[in-house]
């Protein structure tokens, strides 16, 4: 099978900040390649299995978004969710869709949701004087496998506050912005080949070499040989940089 | 306390002139620290009292088409131009329409309100009528979630506007429509009856997708694009409220005008009338203005020779001629929806042109420039023909075309303005014509350098 598929969980509720543009990059850098993909929307109610996709992606969501989809998050999706982990395929969660795959999220007026489990994580509310981490963001990578790639950059707003437990590492050092919590200097987490991050802009576009991972790394579990051939990435390469040089020269 | 405020707010407006800066906000900013509540003072003299228009998308036209329905009908009114919306923006505006002793010249204000400074407005300046046209994700990073802004708009209507006052809202924006629920007064609803504009299925700036009350998705008998349409909720029955004024008809003619039915509910009948603006949106937001005129009690007449003669607000829709006898139509842009709708247009109007895309991410456009992705660009593929990606977020911009499906080899990156105008305008053929899609402080610069060569009037000097 030479195609590639990608699940994208609650497109209509979990879909903020332009979060559609990682579906519209991992699809046309498919398709670029004469892959042949098939993006499979997967709403409230639609069960998960490990061969659903060979990538899963979920984006962001505004508070009341975030609480109308925890429960079926959890319950419905939950199990094929943590067996898709297992077997390896290839997790995206943005933002809401992050928080939600740690333990619990606990939003600011105190109402606690339980998540998946499937990232050793918890979200809690800013303290007392903490305000919004809302910005651009540098972030070098640090995960096994990103050894030679370029910083990240991508655009966070999010309130609550995300501490990674053992089980997990982060995705990368912040070197502009606030990341996970503002506090030490990590941004985002990877566990396998789940990912999450707070980053939108959308984040794949101008950071395509993580957009390929996903794609190797979600087809390789089924066709272990699978590599991508490279594309003519000048303007994605172009307006990360651009992206990185707005970050550290401006501060609003 | 008054009368100084106003002196120094005069002698403020008055600096900015000589110093060639539009000066529509500060005058205001600096009378409000001598007198605090200046703007409410001022307002409590206009025997006709305060209008108020808020929403995301059409502010600036609708509050267009009023002033001229009003000054048609011989009202002599005062209102804040484009941009300055915010608190200091209406005090500088009354700043100006008083005279040194604080009497003012006018009989009625009109105000266009951002959005999440309205719940405040409301409360301080108790509307006789206030109209709301639309809600959009526009710069949440700013406001925080939308839901929160319609949610302090509900508040803030329900415990402060005036039960003597008249709520005009949109029907077909579900998230507006249910802005009156615990308003005391009476509320009027707008909308589009004209199912042959529709669009099939959904864009992707749909902000309230989802039933407000139970989340459960709406359905769509028509959707004119985004979340607007003939929306029902399956779940709990919520429904598009009737419009008691609705454009039941509207055609795109070949000037780019569009020719409208509005049918009005007891009273003026069928209303014919042609706009200098094209759009659906316009369509609506004329319908908006109607609504809001009828409300107030002015007659037919003047509603009609109003909107007819309405002109395209600043930057939107405005064709700017060449001295070689090209033109550039300045479409801006500053939203998913806004977007949306002006590649609608593009697409509606046929034959690729050359094209600017304009992209800033400073305070005024929202820093974040991730809603790029949420617009559907991809209409723009194949209708567009050079395209030049321009601002300080131009790679961004080229590179979001890219993926939208424009040809690569089409897109030039051209980060200066000024420049990417031109290169534009040399690809256009003689006395052809260009699209220019800028964000807001995009469009201000690119009007500065067309204003030096005196191509365009300044913006404050465009109060008609």
């Amino acid at each position: 099978m030479a195609g590639v598929t990608i699940g994208w969980l609650y497109p209509g509720l979990m879909n903020i900040y332009g979060d559609r543009g990682n579906i519209i990059c991992l699809q046309r850098r498919c398709e670029w390649r004469g892959l042949e993909v098939e993006v499979l929307s997967i709403g409230m109610g639609d069960r998960v299995t490990p061969d659903t996709a060979d990538i899963l992606f979920v984006g962001g969501g505004q508070d009341r978004e975030q609480r109308l989809v925890a429960p079926d998050f959890r319950q419905v999706k939950g199990p094929g969710t943590r067996g898709a982990a297992e077997a390896g395929v290839a997790i995206l969660a943005v933002c809401g869709g992050y928080q939600l795959l740690g333990h619990e999220y606990r939003d600011a007026d105190g109402t606690v949701l339980e998540g998946l489990g499937v990232l050793d994580l918890r979200t809690e509310p800013a303290r007392p004087g903490e305000k919004r981490i809302i910005g651009n963001v540098v972030a070098e990578p640090t995960f096994p496998g990103s050894e030679g790639r370029p910083r990240l950059v991508g655009f966070e707003n999010h309130g609550g506050r995300t501490i990674l437990g053992d089980g997990c590492r982060p995705l990368a050092r912040v070197v502009r912005g606030g990341g996970n919590n503002g506090r030490d200097g990590f941004e985002g987490c990877v566990s396998g080949n789940v990912f999450g991050t707070y980053l939108h802009g959308s984040v794949l576009p101008k950071n395509a070499w993580l957009a390929d991972l996903l794609i190797e790394r979600g087809v390789r579990r089924r066709d272990p040989g699978f590599t991508l051939e490279p594309l003519d990435d000048a303007l994605e390469v172009s307006a990360r940089t651009a992206a990185e040089h707005r970050a550290l020269s401006v501060r609003w | 306390m008054t009368i100084l405020a106003i002196l120094v707010g005069k002698l403020v407006a008055w600096l900015c002139r000589i110093r060639g800066r539009g000066g529509t906000s500060l005058p205001g900013a600096v009378a409000s620290r001598v007198c605090r509540d200046l703007h409410v003072r001022l307002a409590a003299q206009l025997p006709r009292g305060v209008v108020l228009i808020t929403g995301t998308n059409g502010k600036t036209t609708t509050s267009k088409m009023l002033a001229g329905i009003m000054r048609a009908a011989g009202w002599r009114i005062v209102r804040n131009v484009s941009g300055s919306n915010l608190r200091q923006g209406l005090t500088s505006t009354l700043v100006a329409a008083a005279s040194p002793l604080g009497r003012i010249r006018a009989e009625c204000a009109l105000f266009e309100v951002d959005e999440g400074a309205a719940p405040r407005e409301i409360e301080a300046l108790a509307p006789r009528v206030l109209l709301v046209t639309n809600l959009f994700r526009d710069q949440l990073d700013r406001y925080g979630e939308l839901a929160t802004t319609a949610r302090r708009l509900r508040q803030s209507i329900a415990a402060h506007l005036p039960a003597l006052a008249t709520l005009v809202l949109n029907a077909d924006d579900p998230m507006v429509a249910g802005l009156g629920d615990g308003f005391a007064g009476e509320t009027r609803f707008f909308g589009l009856d004209c199912p042959g504009r529709a669009v099939a299925g959904a864009d992707h700036a749909s902000d309230s997708d989802e039933c407000e009350s139970c989340g459960h998705e709406l359905a769509y008998a028509v959707r004119y694009g985004a979340h607007i349409g003939a929306w029902e909720c399956p779940g709990c029955g919520r429904r598009r409220p009737e419009p008691s004024l609705a454009a039941t008809e509207a055609e795109l003619t070949p000037q780019m005008r569009e020719s409208v039915t509005l049918s009005v509910k007891d009273g003026a009948g069928e209303v014919d009338l042609l706009l200098r603006l094209p759009g659906l949106y316009n369509v609506a937001n004329a319908a908006g203005a109607a609504a809001t005129a009828f409300a107030l009690g002015i007659e037919r007449e003047a509603v009609v020779g109003g909107l007819e003669g309405t002109n395209p607000a600043f930057g939107r829709l405005e064709r700017v001629a060449m001295r070689d006898g090209k033109a550039a139509l300045l479409m801006l842009v500053k939203n998913p929806a806004g977007l949306n709708e002006m590649s609608r247009l593009i697409a509606e109007a046929g034959g690729p042109r050359p094209t600017v895309c304009a992209l800033n991410d400073n305070t005024a456009d929202g820093h974040d420039v991730s809603w790029i992705w949420d617009a559907d660009f991809e209409r723009l593929a194949g209708m567009v023909g050079p395209v030049f990606a321009s601002g300080v977020r131009a790679h961004d911009i080229a590179l979001r075309l890219k993926y939208a499906g424009v040809d690569e080899d089409a897109i030039s990156v051209v980060p200066d303005l000024r420049d990417a105008l031109g290169q534009a305008l040399a690809e256009a053929p003689e006395c052809g014509w260009v699209y220019v899609l800028p964000t807001y402080t995009a469009l201000l610069d690119l009007r500065a350098h067309l204003e030096a060569e005196g191509l365009v009037a300044p913006f404050w000097e465009e109060l008609e």
